[in-house]
């Protein structure tokens, strides 16, 4: 295996790889998923009803628990040799973001999409938080202001005639209360410079994260020879062009005849170009 | 036995709404008379009376203009003489994603104008309402000749003014990228965005009022439905319209700076000669009064402006918009 601790990291030799690699040989299965198939396969295999099917599996489980148990220390050693690999491995790479490094290797584009769909969820992700960070201290701070007022009302309510005191409790006195409070506290939130570019933050993050899903959602549909929205676009922008170019010739045409019917009452003067 | 607790006001009001059903057609009765690429421009009134064109905003629908009788702003026109045409816009189907504000003003609205003209023989009254006041000014700005008036409502012109709320959010905003992921851009979705600005009184406060109309009659309760519908259903937006909309007029303030160009064409405020009545809400959160005013300074003709008190809604539903402003609206279209 690769070394056995950190302090021996650089004097991995080839010998305690091939010793790594040969404990993955063969039937490798440390944690028994392949196992627990297995057993459960011929469980099922055996039974003739499902009570016994189910009894079967019991037992299937049971016996791959007992296996496991008694083989937990070498899944202990296995565990530990991983460890010291991936602490072998790990100086080898590159300390930087993915997106500092180039696409290697065969679908460079696919593999930029894959990569800028990571960044992107990862920037929508920061955005979104930080945007219901701010949220949640508004909805907070028009909670306590409400908290407050109510507790005002409460002791007033000890003075005040039973008949007032229920007034205040009646759900539109109590909406409208709660609106005034909060809505003015909203409002200014709203026009905190802050707050307009969170929003506009979270609206860009979202944009570039949904036209890369597109992109990756485009090429597997082209992949399969069906239609993409990338298709439909390039169909749209064509419609597009050849409506321009038509209402450019009316235009033309229109202006056209304008100035024929000056001409025709004799005035001769010439026109200003239709819109 | 358990008896069933008494319904509270807002129940029955639900109950009541629940029952009533979705009434869709129109309050004035009208004719589609022709189609533009993008739109159906509808008739009201006589055919014989003065034309005038109504430009709506592409973000709701019209119905707003014509909710109930008593609150209708198509009929206070077809009642003042006028034979009233709206540029119905089609929602954009996917294929239609790439239309550009150009395609709506050099296309649309100059094929309506153009019709209109022609079946007239007279040019007609232009009247933009919201973002379709900003299409009519381009509209103007490129063929003021063509027209015989300019009316603005709650449009906004100059959006770098102080508490702009929509500029203000729309600044930091990158609209190619949003329009690149969506496509078009929900009518849903746009509708969630004004709600946000007033969530309070769009939501516990406006609902709070249903319960108000528990015994109301049944046409005030499906007025009320109506404009719930309205303000819920809108319909998508081309994105790159939207796009060059938000970009050009709320983050670059291309009007009153003469930066917006339609095909090559720039705009200008000041080529604007037709005479212009512009007119806007005095607590309008969505055209606060500063963007709207503005477009007086910027014309070269005369321009007649009028504030009423209210919100944006109340400038085509509000009982006093109705009792002053389109008397003096119908007034001053009847002098040009």
């Amino acid at each position: 295996m690769a070394g056995n601790g950190a302090s021996d990291q650089g004097n991995t030799r080839a010998a305690d790889w091939m010793a790594w690699l040969h404990e993955l040989q063969g039937d490798t299965d440390p944690l028994g998923v392949r196992a627990l198939l297995t057993r459960s396969a011929t469980a099922l295999d055996e039974a003739r009803t499902p009570a016994e099917a189910v009894q079967r599996l019991i037992e299937a489980i049971e016996a791959e628990r007992a296996q496991r148990e008694a083989g937990g220390e070498r899944l202990g050693t296995l565990l530990g040799q991983w460890a010291d690999t991936l602490r072998v491995i790990g100086p080898m790479l590159p300390d930087t973001t993915a997106g500092d490094f180039p696409s290697l290797g065969p679908y460079p584009r696919q593999q930029a999409q894959v990569r800028a769909l990571g960044e992107r969820a990862e920037a929508y992700q920061a955005a979104l938080a930080r945007h219901l960070d701010s949220v949640t201290r508004l909805a907070e701070e028009c909670t306590a202001a409400f908290r407050e007022a109510l507790a005002a009302d409460s002791d007033s309510d000890e003075a005040d005639s039973p008949a007032a005191a229920a007034a205040r409790l009646d759900p539109e006195t109590f909406s409208a209360r709660w609106s005034a409070i909060a809505e003015p506290r909203y409002e200014a939130w709203l026009a905190e410079p802050d707050t307009q570019a969170r929003i506009a933050e979270l609206i860009n993050a979202w944009s570039r994260l949904v036209q890369t899903f597109r992109e990756l959602a485009d090429e597997l549909l082209e992949g399969m020879g069906l239609p993409s929205a990338r298709g439909l676009d390039d169909l749209a922008a064509e419609l597009q062009r050849q409506r321009r170019r038509r209402r450019e010739e009316t235009a033309a045409l229109r202006a056209e005849i304008a100035e024929l019917r000056a001409e025709l009452r004799g005035n001769g003067g010439t026109t200003q170009p239709a819109p | 036995m358990s008896s069933t607790p008494p319904q509270t006001d807002l129940q029955r009001a639900l109950t009541r709404a629940a029952r009533l059903g979705e009434r869709t057609e129109p309050t004035t009765a009208s004719e589609p008379v022709t189609e533009t690429d993008n739109a159906t421009l509808h008739r009201y009134g006589d055919p014989a009376h003065p034309p005038l064109v109504i430009v709506y905003s592409l973000v709701n629908r019209p119905a707003i203009l014509d909710l109930s009788p008593e609150r209708s702003v198509i009929r206070r026109l077809t009642d003042g003489g006028y034979c009233v045409y709206l540029i119905a816009w089609h929602p954009p189907g996917l294929a239609r994603r790439y239309l550009s504000l150009a395609d709506y003003i050099l296309g649309d609205i100059a094929d309506a104008v153009a019709w209109v003209s022609g079946r007239h023989a007279v040019p007609p009254h232009l009247l933009g309402i919201c973002q379709g006041g900003v299409l009519a000014l381009c509209h103007a700005a490129l063929a003021s000749e063509r027209l015989r008036s300019l009316t603005t409502l709650a449009t906004p012109v100059d959006t770098g003014t102080a508490g702009d709320r929509l500029a203000e959010l729309a600044r930091r905003v990158d609209f190619d990228d949003l329009v690149a992921a969506t496509g078009n851009v929900t009518g849903p979705g746009l509708a969630t965005v004004f709600a946000s600005l007033k969530p309070f009184a769009l939501g516990p406060q406006r609902y709070g009022s249903l319960a108000a109309l528990a015994d109301a009659d049944d046409a005030e309760l499906e007025a009320f439905m109506r404009m719930e519908r309205w303000m819920y259903d809108g319909p998508d937006l081309a994105g790159r319209a939207f796009a060059e909309f938000a970009r050009d007029i709320y983050q670059h303030n291309a009007l009153v700076q003469d930066r917006l160009t339609l095909d090559g064409r720039r705009v200008r405020l000041g080529r604007i000669t037709a005479p212009v009545f512009n007119a806007w809400a005095e607590h309008d959160h969505l055209v606060p009064p500063d963007a709207a005013r503005a477009l007086g300074d910027h014309v070269a003709g005369a321009c007649e402006e009028r504030s009423i008190p209210g919100g944006h809604l109340g400038l085509f539903i509000g009982g006093r918009a109705h009792k002053t402003l389109y008397p003096a609206l119908v007034e001053w279209l009847r002098s040009q």
